[in-house]
């Protein structure tokens, strides 16, 4: 028959054999593609459409002072976005955007047009929603809306220790102070949640997933007392106001620890009023007395009178004759008022705070065992107290090319050399502590998730013997309580302290009208509990000494503190009947 | 001859196994011999057993699925306790903020700056200021009471131990 098929293969079989055979090859090809070649990428886009992941945010640690009260704190807050791949479906759009805009006192039309203004991307539409707000809005489930969970940083007490406590910006990164610096562990670890999810996108509950927690940021204490920071802060405005003074500082601490009670200093930012929006925000939130140098002046002279009394060259009662001025080399060293007393001994060149005696010392020690001990008080070096920014102080020695004898004369009193308010408290402060020179510090404890780390005080060196540190506390004791009318005594309580006067120079000279009044002191004297420096800078007016400017700031915040603290005064205010 | 308990229809016998029970023969349908019997037992146990396996396993990923609800849904209770918990420090902090204190001290109360202080010293020491909040207070130390031995008043108990 002529329409039998043949018993052979005709070229009809093998074109269509070549052809299932060259689709087959084609499949194959495409398949080496897939599983083989671009096998990663293919996995990768797999996961990602059945993996739903999220990074959840680690709270912020809080940052409390000594007694526990937090300076620093984290709320918990939404940001609200709009999901425009969502919002392409205009219908549940419009729908969504009526929900949120009552929800959230916003503009319904506005948040349309902005919803829909693109096919992909999140627009924000609120930041720091608080939290049981946020809370309310995931419930209502809107359409193509999103709440991701955020923070905001807030300070309870305002400005209060603004430069130590620091502040933190819109990206949660601390941008100055303790915020900055224990950045690290106030941070905490962000978590983060993988997910197997369903066709419709719901997570399997028994699918491989990963849950890592957020860990929230570890704590940090002060040893900043808010009541103490809050009586300097307001007594060093009061005193600038007082005195017309541009800027000043306070810095109180324990001596025998070295535990910084309160620091403060002006001028300063309103952080929590105006943001970090002030030009001049970098110098505002120095923290001064522990970043800027000055020339200490007369309190000096306490270092230099234990100087000498622990090398043996003098005791309280030794004396020389003071002319009213003493010559170095070519150079004329002058008592701060000009008038030659006579024959004086140590504690009355302390309290009338000649100069000349000072000069005397110091050729007495000779300036290799004078730097060196200025060196071991710590005058000259950072006190590493924890924080950063610390300066270290500027002090010409005789290895230095510059260096000329006169200027052992003139840093016996305090002049010719800069150091920071910190660095002389921590000096004087070993005066009260038996010669102990002690760390200063203003971390307290540290608790993260897994760990408790306290810090202890460090006793760096012993600088001058126990006697000699006795003496010296008597010997200030003399020059605030021995003189009827020192400004800076405190009813009932015995107080060893020196003013200081510095003298600022131009490129003129000495402008004596210009000065910075300074005094440092500790109470009770024969057992110290809180050492203060005061410092105000250029204070205008007829009143520019230490004595009279610094000493009653001292004897206002000595005397709130003491009662503060709940010392009872060493001396009797009332004689008994 | 028909075993104890065997069913006996059509002629066919079926009894227990390995005792010549007979294929069924005949017209119409009949009850399978012994051997059968056995078989569909064991297969039907069998099938009886993977169909247990799988409610168990349905029961199991369901109970899992429960659990893992339950666990998200108390993970989500806890993070929103622990956000309230922040947000209550902060508002305890901000009601303990010195110049509110000092508002609500010299408005409400009526308070005034003292003129005067009195200090009166008396031989005891003052009391302790107590920190807050509490988890700074430091736990008080366990006093251990030393107890006797669990066995003394067992020999008590004997005649001429005490």
């Amino acid at each position: 028959m002529s329409d039998a098929r043949p018993d052979h293969l005709t070229w009809r079989h093998w074109v269509v054999t070549l052809l299932v055979l060259a689709s087959l090859g084609a499949i194959m090809v495409r398949l080496y593609d897939l599983q083989i070649v671009n096998h990663e990428v293919y996995l990768d886009r797999a996961q990602a459409t059945r993996h739903g992941n999220a990074e959840t945010p680690a709270p912020r640690g809080v940052i409390t002072d000594a007694t526990g009260y937090p300076l620093a704190v984290s709320i918990d807050t939404w940001d609200i976005y709009i999901d425009r791949f969502l919002w392409r479906d205009h219908v549940k759009a419009s729908e969504a955007a009526i929900a949120v805009a009552d929800f959230l006192h916003l503009d319904a039309d506005m948040l349309f047009a902005e919803g829909i203004s693109a096919d992909i991307g999140d627009i924000p539409i609120r930041r720091d929603l608080s939290y049981q707000e946020g809370v309310a809005l995931r419930a209502l489930d809107l359409w193509g809306i999103r709440t991701l969970p955020s923070a905001v940083r807030e300070y309870p007490e305002g400005d209060l220790g603004s430069q130590i406590v620091g502040y933190v910006g819109i990206d949660g990164v601390g941008l100055w102070g303790v915020e900055s610096d224990y950045d690290h562990l106030l941070r905490g670890q962000g978590g983060r949640v993988d997910r197997e999810l369903d066709l419709l996108g719901r997570p399997i509950a028994f699918a491989a997933n990963t849950d890592d927690r957020a860990v929230r940021g570890g704590e940090v204490q002060l040893t900043i007392d808010r009541f103490i920071q809050a009586i300097i802060e307001r007594e060093l405005e009061r005193a600038l106001e007082e005195y017309d003074a541009p800027s000043g500082s306070i810095t109180v601490m324990r001596p025998r620890t070295g535990e910084i009670l309160g620091m403060a200093s002006r001028p300063g930012a309103a952080i929590t009023a105006e943001g970090l929006q002030d030009p001049q925000l970098s110098e505002l939130v120095r923290n001064r007395p522990m970043t800027d140098l000055y020339e200490p002046g007369s309190v000096l002279k306490t270092l230099t009178t234990a100087m000498a009394i622990d090398l043996g060259r003098v005791n309280a009662e030794s004396t020389y004759v003071d002319e009213g001025s003493v010559l170095v080399g070519t150079d004329t060293i002058s008592n701060w008022d000009f008038q030659a007393w006579g024959e004086v001994n140590v504690r009355t060149y302390l309290q009338k705070s000649l100069n000349t005696g000072s000069v005397w010392l110091s050729q007495l020690i000779g300036a290799e065992d004078f730097y060196k001990y200025l060196k071991n008080f710590g005058i000259g070096e950072q006190t590493h107290l924890g924080l950063s920014g610390e300066a270290e102080g500027l002090i010409r020695t005789p290895a230095d090319p510059a260096w000329y004898p006169v200027d052992l004369a003139t840093n016996s009193f305090g002049q010719g050399l800069a150091a920071s308010p910190l660095q002389v408290l921590t000096a004087v402060n070993t005066l009260a502590n038996d010669g102990w020179l002690m760390r200063p510090y203003i971390v307290s404890r540290i608790v993260s998730a897994d760990d408790v780390r306290t810090f202890d005080p460090v006793a760096v060196r012993q600088v001058v013997s126990a006697e000699t540190a006795h003496t010296m506390a008597g010997l200030m004791n003399d020059v605030v309580d021995g003189v009827e009318w020192h400004l800076a005594q405190v009813d009932g309580y015995a107080v060893a302290g020196k003013t200081g006067t510095t003298i600022l120079s131009d490129e003129s000279g000495y402008d004596f009208d210009t000065t910075i009044a300074s005094f440092a002191g500790f109470l009770p004297y024969n057992d110290p509990q809180v050492s203060i420096l005061i410092k105000i800078d250029t204070p205008q007016g007829a009143l520019n000494l230490g004595g009279q400017v610094a000493a009653p700031v001292f004897s206002r915040v000595a005397a709130e503190i003491m009662e503060y603290l709940r010392i009872p005064p060493t001396e009797a205010l009332v004689a008994a009947p | 001859m028909a075993s104890l308990g065997a069913t006996v229809r059509d002629g066919a016998v079926a009894g227990r196994p390995g005792r010549g029970a007979a294929a069924p023969h005949g017209r119409g349908w009949s009850l399978p011999g012994a051997g059968q019997v056995s078989r569909l037992l064991i297969i039907g146990v069998a099938l009886l057993g993977v169909a247990l396996l799988g409610l168990l396993q349905v029961l199991q990923a369901s109970q899992v699925a429960t659990v893992g609800f339950q666990l998200r849904t108390l993970q989500a209770e806890r993070s929103t306790l622990e956000a309230e918990i922040r947000l209550l420090e902060a508002n305890v902090a901000e009601r303990s903020q010195l110049e509110l204190l000092h508002d609500e001290a010299t408005g409400r109360l009526g308070m005034v700056e003292p003129e005067q202080t009195v200090r009166v010293t008396i031989d005891a020491p003052a009391p302790r200021a107590m920190p807050l909040p509490r988890r700074y207070i430091e736990p008080a130390p366990v006093m251990e009471v030393e107890s006797d031995p669990w066995w003394e008043p067992l020999l008590e108990r004997i005649p001429g131990f005490d």
